[in-house]
């Protein structure tokens, strides 16, 4: 099998295992750049309080693990500690809910807040990360898959241009258009 | 489809044949040119997106990695600027935007990132390249600035979606291509799977592949929006 076949050999299996995220990526992101049509909000918001004796005292994973079971949350979770409190951020598509703890009261606070489609599609598109287990482990690796896709898209793609057209005055225009643009894009931002 | 031009140009034997036969032609014609119109926007569609791929591919890659070499730098000047004419009786965000545009800067001044005291107001004003941290003096009418450059990788990265920076005039171009781009994007994967559907290449194992993927990819997205 010669060059052009492996390339595109390459272009095709790679768009075939990850279109379906890579079309993701794309529709998402449209929803994203068009957020004026596609606004966010949130469908629901619930907001609790309540005092619990001795909670300041519970250590901050522990922490995350009972009100997980006792506010029925879900996703994954990320803690961030200070001295005056410790807070909770659970997040999954769709749904991002917050427990704050302030370490001077015997008191939390939970917020969960529900958004709409728009909402769930911003927060697919920007889910990213290892951490939180297999399922969000396994997203973590098609999102790396796809990134990488996408650079063999872009390369390959040029690669099977050249050696199919044999006219190629206008994708050379087309293809420095396309650098020119970016290239003073990044210096006009340096520059200024 | 010769087949079909040659039956074409064979003497109708009646109306109906000739219609039939006529519409053939056609949709065979139409159906060429559809595909070879199909096959330019993904080849030069593709071509004219290149970087923004390329930038979308690399920077998210950062974003689930975070690779030290392309971290922000903290190299940073310190510079000032007297006689500035602003209104110091707006609110904070406004004199923020109004310091910015007297000191020919752009970006968005951050309102986490910003108070105000008797004597001055302090912010900082973000845009992809430098981050500023001014301290603007109500007595004086001067300002003084600690400019950072970040350098070059969280300027390319900032390309995955960035909109226009406010003073950046020529950024709105980068809008407008990121628009259009994610728009070929699209594009590119229908007409490309449109392509390989024509030239029927591994097309058996192709569609096994495509629909088993397609179902663990919804499955998974599901999972993530059910059951977190």
């Amino acid at each position: 099998m010669n060059l052009y076949k492996v390339i595109r050999k390459i272009h095709l299996i790679a768009t075939l295992v990850l279109a379906t995220f890579i079309f993701m990526y794309f529709a998402t992101g449209f929803i994203m750049i068009f957020e004026e049509t596609f606004q966010r909000r949130n469908l629901r918001v619930e907001k609790v309080k309540e005092k619990i004796e001795g909670i300041q005292s519970i250590e901050p994973d522990s922490l995350a693990e009972w009100s997980r079971k006792k506010y029925h949350l879900k996703g994954r979770h990320f803690i961030d500690e200070n001295d005056e409190s410790i807070v909770i951020d659970f997040s999954y598509p769709g749904t991002i809910a917050s427990v704050r703890v302030l370490r001077s009261y015997d008191s939390v606070r939970v917020e969960v807040k529900k958004g709409n489609f728009n909402t769930v599609m911003h927060q697919y598109h920007r889910l990213h990360g290892y951490a939180g287990g297999w399922t969000y482990f396994t997203w973590a690796l098609m999102y790396d898959l796809s990134a990488i896709s996408m650079i063999i898209f872009s390369i390959t793609g040029i690669y099977l241009w050249y050696k199919t057209e044999r006219r190629r005055l206008v994708g050379w225009m087309v293809f420095l258009a396309s650098t020119l643009l970016t290239f003073s894009t990044i210096y006009y931002l340096m520059r200024n | 489809m010769l087949e079909e031009i040659a039956g074409f140009l064979t003497p109708p034997t009646n109306n109906f044949q000739a219609i039939i036969a006529a519409s053939l032609f056609f949709f065979h014609l139409s159906h060429m040119r559809m595909q070879s119109f199909l096959q330019k926007i993904h080849i030069y569609g593709g071509l004219a997106c290149f970087w923004y791929f390329f930038i979308l591919g690399v920077s998210s890659l950062q974003f689930n990695h975070h690779f030290k070499f392309m971290e922000p730098l903290a190299d940073s000047i310190v510079w000032e600027r007297q006689s500035l004419r602003v209104d110091g009786n707006q609110n904070d965000i406004k004199l923020a935007e109004a310091i910015r545009d007297s000191l020919s800067l752009m970006g968005w001044p951050l309102p986490w990132d910003m108070w105000r005291d008797s004597s001055a107001i302090h912010f900082a004003l973000e845009q992809p390249a430098k981050r500023y941290f001014i301290t603007y003096k109500f007595d004086t009418n001067a300002a003084k600035i600690v400019e950072t450059r970040k350098g070059f990788w969280p300027v390319f990265n900032s390309l995955h979606g960035a909109g226009p920076v406010p003073n950046g005039s020529f950024t709105t171009l980068w809008q407008w291509y990121t628009r259009a781009a994610v728009i070929v994007g699209i594009f590119s994967i229908v007409t490309g799977l449109c392509i390989w559907i024509e030239s029927n290449e591994d097309k058996k194992s192709g569609l096994i592949i495509l629909f088993t993927c397609l179902a663990a990819a919804l499955v998974w997205m599901f999972k993530l929006y059910f059951l977190g």
